[in-house]
């Protein structure tokens, strides 16, 4: 798993900030996506992380700024690079899969229609091959029936059937990132496993960088090799799986650890984390963690800490870490 | 079950459906059948009573009572038609430019349709018919100026929202350009709304004609439209009631029919009122 270091990063991102007004909502993001490495993203709602997601994916608001010293996939800068040259990356290079999979759906447009729409675009296929390849993608996220699913509208499939869909789109283009949106967000919790199954399987198969946000650290830690631990807008951890369960440096991290139902726990022995996000629009603390934080120390509120790597890549952003 | 049958088994779409075909059908046979020619006039023949030649009796000028109706069946659901035409190509291009690109374009629309829509409708087209002259061109002419305001905003308004829509995100991030974005994904989300207001307005434009006609600024006499039919039995109204009642029965039914079915497809494509079908 290490040995991603020596690979060429297919996502890099550095310094990234983006920004609502005057006021930076995330803020000195930076990390590395290997090609074939699934990488979670994790924090509480409110974090940044589907803004982070949706920057990359280059479907912000244009009411938000991005600035970042680096933001590249593939040698394709994101952040500044012609809009051409993004858009030429969305559907072929990058898929997205999302939150809320009816919604991301048109509901007006069967769902065989919305995958021929992509395979078309993405892979120039026509006529019968066209049809046929929907439905092999209908079958590849095991949709039983494919040439009858095709012809259903999104409003007449499951929550989960509407996600097989959305991965088969996201898939379609046979994109080299893949960005999933709390994918399981909304669905019980044996779909979620199916589903995430599915998903990582053809992710790993396929050699996809894969960019997971979720709020459910179990399900980051099933899934992924590494896992990045945002809090306000800052990444305050970044460490293989087993190497953030085991040792947890930042307090954030340790808290959101603590605060998760492991086999046997009472409800009486989970913590939760005291106090809330702060407020962006008041005066922020250099470590956005410091109002909430056991361990704060003078220091944090003035000067923000630097991600720190150790030889194993576990980093973290905490001048007190454990 | 299909759509055509959800909307034949209400009540109101059922009756919609069958008035509404009903006038079609009478204005497309009058288009080019009549028993008599509705000009012919026949002096020695006025006011005749109903008879086997003449079912509905004559009128003022012996003309054939049942012709005149048939052919200003068409003439006033031609214009009807034409009418429609204008205002939603038009309103629809107006409408989705506006509510998916904004900017400019969309605040300077707004202002103009706000100060459109201050003046009743039936107003301005009575304004511009006073400028064209009464011919047919002129009333559609001027009713399509007084409905495109309404029409731009209820595209404009879906637009709006269906733009909003995470799915024209996703097609965002599928690749798709703006352009295709807004034809395949956000327009064909806005139709509902769309067919539900021109049914009514259909509605609008038989009435708004009719007044225009009865004002003497709608299609001129003799051609017959239900709205000049009306008109010219004013003057003969309290002896002969019969040539009044016809024509304003004619537009009665059709306006009743029109709204009974415009009701009917806001209840089944309104999207707050359609339950889940869920076949899995």
């Amino acid at each position: 798993m290490t040995a991603s270091t020596e690979r060429t990063p297919a996502l890099e991102v550095d310094d990234l900030e983006i920004s609502f007004g005057a006021r930076p909502v995330v803020k000195g993001v930076s990390f590395q996506l290997a090609p074939g490495e699934i990488m979670a993203l994790v924090g509480e709602s409110g974090s940044g992380k589907s803004l982070l997601a949706h920057a990359i994916a280059g479907i912000l608001t244009p009411a938000a700024r991005v600035s970042a010293s680096r933001m590249e996939f593939g040698g394709v800068d994101l952040a500044g690079g012609s809009p051409r040259a993004r858009a030429s990356l969305r559907g072929r290079e990058i898929g997205v899969v999302f939150q809320n999979p009816r919604a991301a759906l048109n509901p007006s447009r069967t769902i065989g229609r919305q995958i021929a729409d992509v395979l078309r675009e993405h892979r120039g296929l026509a006529g019968a091959r066209l049809t046929e390849a929907v439905h092999g993608a209908l079958a590849d996220v095991r949709i039983p029936e494919p040439e009858m699913r095709a012809r259903a509208y999104p409003g007449e499939l499951s929550g989960g059937m509407c996600q097989r869909v959305m991965i088969a789109i996201a898939l379609a283009g046979n994109p080299s990132l893949l960005i999933a949106d709390e994918p399981t967000t909304g669905l019980d919790t044996t779909t979620q496993a199916a589903i995430l199954d599915l998903m990582l399987g053809h992710a790993r198969e396929r050699r996809m960088a894969t960019l997971f946000i979720t709020h459910d650290l179990a399900l980051a830690r099933a899934y992924a090799e590494r896992i990045v631990v945002m809090h306000a807008g800052q990444i305050v951890e970044e460490a293989p799986t087993e190497s953030l369960f085991a040792a947890p440096r930042h307090p954030y991290a340790a808290a959101l650890i603590g605060a998760t139902p492991a086999d046997a726990t009472e409800v009486s022995d989970l913590k939760g984390i005291a106090g809330s996000l702060p407020d962006l629009d008041g005066v922020v603390p250099a470590c956005r963690f410091a109002g909430r934080c056991d361990r704060v120390i003078a220091r944090c509120r003035d000067e923000g800490p630097q991600m720190v790597f150790d030889a194993g890549r576990h980093g973290t952003a905490c001048w007190v870490p454990r | 079950m299909s759509f055509a049958k959800r909307i034949l088994g209400k009540a109101n779409g059922l009756a919609g459906t069958v008035l509404v075909s009903l006038v079609l059908a009478v204005a497309l046979l009058g288009s080019f059948y009549t028993p008599h020619d509705p000009l012919k006039s026949d002096l020695l023949n006025r006011f005749a009573q109903s008879s086997l030649s003449h079912p509905l009796g004559t009128d003022m000028f012996g003309r054939d009572i049942l012709s005149r109706l048939m052919r200003g069946a068409w003439v006033s659901v031609s214009i009807g038609f034409s009418t429609l035409l204008i205002p939603v190509v038009l309103g629809t291009l107006l409408g989705a430019a506006a509510g998916y690109f904004r900017g400019w374009f969309d605040r300077f629309l707004i202002v103009v349709l706000d100060a459109l829509m201050a003046f009743p409708g039936l107003l301005i087209a009575l304004g511009l018919m006073a400028i064209i002259g009464p011919n047919r061109y002129g009333v559609i002419l001027a009713l399509s100026v007084a409905y495109l305001p309404a029409v731009t905003r209820v595209v404009r308004g879906s637009v709006l929202s269906v733009s909003q829509s995470e799915f024209v995100e996703a097609s965002t991030t599928m690749g798709n350009s703006r352009f295709y974005t807004l034809l395949v994904h956000v327009l064909p989300n806005c139709i509902a709304p769309l067919i539900v207001l021109s049914t009514m307005m259909f509605g609008w434009v038989l009435l708004a004609e009719s007044a225009l006609s009865f004002l003497g600024l709608g299609v001129p006499p003799p051609e017959p439209s239900w709205g000049n039919i009306l008109a010219e039995a004013k003057a003969h109204l309290m002896r002969y009631p019969m040539l009044g009642l016809l024509p304003g029965l004619c537009i009665s039914v059709a306006l009743l029919g029109v709204n009974f079915l415009g009701d009917a497809l806001r209840d089944e494509l309104d999207p707050k009122s359609t339950t889940s079908k869920e076949v899995i």
